[in-house]
């Protein structure tokens, strides 16, 4: 998943990707759902479809030896490999990246995989490899990169509150961004090198380099690491000083965390008599110390109100408040939709499915842009055989019935 | 840690702007390999004078230089350091830039080559385009929270901290920018980049919105279980704070899970046949399983269900990880040369390179190296420019 992500967020960026599937079945992901039940079968996985559209999809089995001589011919042209296989794998089916580099001095190959392998150095240091899990899920995975623990931290009933993991696929697709990352960075010292190099991008070290917070504790000497919330941590040992208040819908949350945001904010809520009491709100150790007596108070004006009403009258008043959303709220946000954010998945029947582009735009000094808001398609499975084996390579429409029958594509 | 030959943006000169963790992320990554970041900082303002303590995490391997921008000479200063510079990363108000003469028409006009990258809580554009956010409200906006945990007032356990939000960001930005460099390379041209926090963090959740879109019975994983596994969840064993994360995926799992709690009974009991039974019957599997690990101690669990291939691992906090071979041997968390712990690039080559980072800069460590050997200024020229409190 991770490296199907990368792949296509630089076919975003206006790579040419050539997607390689198992013959037969092609991707497993395929078969995996959601699915959109008017699209074709084959082509009706909404997850598959987001990690895949706008590639070109071809069939090929490089364990076999044919498979793995084609696969050395399309790399002669490629400036980039990337496979979800550690090198090792590659390795022994000699097509490991100092092999490919043989006929591509500029090959950039790299491995996105759940876990990094050793160097030459490292294991050197007579190490097992016992200390990464043989059985994982990116759930598991979470837990033991520290995510997941110090999600939950502070809580204030440890016993009873577990850690929590990532949710979705945001390990995967993190993980998919930081090597699309590497595939740029190890591009970049091909153009200026002319060599390319062989990189890895980790699972787990990817959201392991996620824990800022926790990174600098450890470095400023913190040891034991408790999840019991003290009774006067405050507020701010949630993320700053904010609040999630209840309102008629759903919840909102805010962070008035200057004075003069403060100010605004019990302004909008009529000036109560508690607002005066410096005690309890005058400077904001004191309203970090009494967040919930605070929480109470606001809560009453909020559950007067709709989420919407209470992040526009508050963002009017300069105060930082949003909405906490739901799935149905995202599909339907104003700002998303006006900034064209979704791409609209076709072949899926009458009613198109969202699905989220890249997160930024990107204007040229030539003023051409990045397409946001576009119609993508799934790749079919195989459909790109006939240009890239006969067309582009050469083959004959016999040898491919041949490889074909050999399960070779 | 190995040096790069010759970093892949070596030569690349980035005037930075940002605070908080986005913007600093991004530059420092772009520091790793190889850029030269200046970040323009200014006594004047707390947000550069008040280091929180993960301040140091983000800022390794860049220059400071104290610009007052508010004094009139301070944008001059730095539309002559942009001439000649390369890239600008900013993550100001909407307006604050256009404000000092600094946004990105003005600076283009002076460096057409100029890539100009600008992050914002919901983008530049748009109805929201002026809303004020932080990375912890935008958690809230995205439906991170609502997916990661259950919203509730005391704003636990739900996504919040750490923050998710900057550092994903920071990963779509380095993207962004290092796509823009290597199109400047070919073509020549810069790149106006506009980068929304709120996608950043809503594009890693594409399941949660298929599902809701396609009216699927199955919600997308959740903080606390993957719902395509059952039994899954994190569950309490015996000891102080000590869980096990557990995922049965399939019948084999299932079958060594009841090898490990000996209970050879449960792998021929029709509630749990297959994925499907166990799916229907999710809160029994999660009970046994519950009951089982609650009298075990942590480490032996992991070791009975790994030797048996069930997906599991103890939720390890920050120092478990930091102190565990595999990361000291990857040098993911190196320790630089004052002795503050950094974080690397979060991928390495086959040759151990996974970024190069000097110690992060003191407030203004770098005004000589910007003032005198940039900008040509003389001690004259400092003097007075700093009795008139543009250089602070």
């Amino acid at each position: 998943m991770s490296a199907s992500f990368c792949a296509r967020v630089l076919s975003d960026l206006g790579a040419d990707v050539l997607k390689l599937e198992p013959p037969g079945a092609g991707d497993p992901l395929r078969r995996v759902g959601p699915f959109a039940p008017h699209a074709a079968y084959g082509d009706d996985a909404a997850l598959f479809a987001y990690l895949n559209h706008g590639k070109h999809s071809a069939t090929l089995d490089p364990s076999y030896p044919a498979g793995a001589a084609l696969l050395k011919r399309l790399v002669e042209s490629a400036d980039l490999l990337i496979t979800s296989a550690h090198a090792s794998r590659l390795a022994e089916l000699d097509l490991d990246g100092n092999t490919l580099r043989k006929l591509q001095p500029a090959l950039v190959t790299l491995a996105v995989t759940p876990f990094g392998t050793r160097l030459a150095d490292d294991a050197s240091a007579n190490r097992t490899d016992a200390d990464t899990p043989a059985a994982f899920t990116d759930f598991t995975l979470t837990h033991h990169a520290g995510y997941a623990f110090h999600q939950a931290r502070p809580v204030h009933a440890p016993s009873e509150q577990p850690p929590v993991a990532c949710a979705d696929r945001e390990v995967a697709l993190a993980t998919g961004i930081a090597a699309t990352n590497a595939a740029l960075w190890g591009l970049l010292e091909a153009q200026l090198h002319g060599e390319g190099r062989s990189i890895e991008c980790a699972e787990l070290d990817v959201i392991a380099h996620l824990l800022i917070e926790p990174v600098a504790d450890y470095g400023r000497g913190e040891r034991t690491f408790s999840r019991l919330r003290e009774e006067l941590q405050g507020t701010e040992v949630a993320g700053g000083l904010i609040w999630l208040l209840p309102c008629r819908d759903g919840f909102v949350m805010i962070s008035p965390r200057e004075e003069h945001q403060w100010e605004r904010w019990v302004e909008l809520l009529g000036n109560p008599p508690w607002s005066r009491d410096a005690a309890l709100c005058g400077e904001r150790t004191a309203r970090n110390e009494n967040w919930m007596t605070l929480q109470e108070e606001m809560a009453k004006w909020t559950r007067e109100h709709t989420r919407a009403d209470v992040f526009e009258r508050a963002q009017a008043a300069r105060v930082a408040c949003f909405p906490v959303s739901g799935a149905r709220d995202l599909l339907e946000n104003a700002q998303l939709n006006a900034r064209r954010f979704f791409d609209c998945w076709e072949g899926t029947g009458d009613t198109p499915l969202s699905m989220p582009g890249l997160p930024f735009c990107l204007r040229t000094s030539s003023g051409a842009e990045l397409p946001r808001g576009r119609d993508v398609a799934s790749p079919r499975l195989g459909s790109a055989n006939r240009a890239v084996f006969e067309e582009r390579l050469g083959l004959s429409p016999a040898h491919m019935e041949t490889l074909r029958q050999q399960g070779v594509v | 840690m190995r040096k790069a030959e010759s970093g892949a943006l070596s030569g690349l000169r980035v005037i930075d702007f940002s605070w908080v963790l986005a913007g600093p992320m991004t530059t420092k990554m772009l520091a790793g390999m190889g850029a030269e970041v200046i970040k323009i900082e200014s006594s004047t303002r707390r947000e550069h004078t008040q280091r929180q303590p993960w301040w140091a995490v983000v800022n390794a391997g860049k220059k400071s230089c104290t610009i007052n921008l508010s004094r009139s000479q301070g944008p001059e200063l730095i539309r002559r350091l942009i001439a000649q510079s390369d890239m600008v990363v900013e993550n100001f108000s909407n307006g604050v830039l256009a404000k000092f003469g600094l946004d990105y028409p003005a600076l283009a006009a002076i460096r057409p080559d100029l890539i100009f990258v600008s992050a914002s809580g919901t983008g530049r554009e748009g109805p929201q385009r002026d809303a004020l956010a932080y990375g912890s409200l935008l958690q809230a906006y995205s439906g991170r929270a609502s997916v990661v945990g259950t919203p509730n007032e005391r704003v636990e356990a739900m996504g919040i901290l750490p923050a998710w939000t900057d550092p994903i960001t920071a990963l779509w930005e380095c993207c962004a920018v290092l796509a823009a460099i290597r199109h400047r390379r070919v073509t020549g041209e810069g790149a106006f980049i506009d980068l929304s926090m709120l996608e950043s963090t809503v594009a890693l959740l594409p399941e949660l919105l298929f599902r809701e879109a396609l009216g699927s019975a199955t919600p997308a994983a959740s903080g606390a279980r993957e719902w395509s596994a059952a039994p899954s969840g994190c569950f309490r064993c015996e000891g102080d704070d000590a869980w096990l994360a557990v995922s049965v995926c399939d019948d084999g799992q299932w079958r060594a899970l009841c090898d490990a709690m000996d209970k050879p009974g449960l792998a021929t009991d029709s509630r749990f046949a297959d994925a499907l039974a166990r799916a229907a019957h999710r809160s029994e599997a999660d009970d046994l399983l519950a009951a089982w690990l609650a009298h075990q101690p942590a480490g032996q669990a992991l070791d009975a269900l790994q030797s048996r291939g069930v997906p599991a691992a103890r939720s390890r906090h920050i120092g478990a990880v930091m102190e565990d071979p595999y990361f000291a041997e990857r040098g993911l968390f190196p320790e630089l040369a004052d002795g503050s712990r950094s974080i690397a690039l979060p991928w390495r080559d086959s040759g151990g390179f996974r970024g190069d980072f000097t110690p992060p800069p003191r407030l203004g460590e770098h005004n000589d190296y910007v003032f005198r050997e940039l900008l040509g200024l003389d001690a004259g020229d400092i003097e007075a420019l700093t009795e008139a409190g543009v250089l602070r």
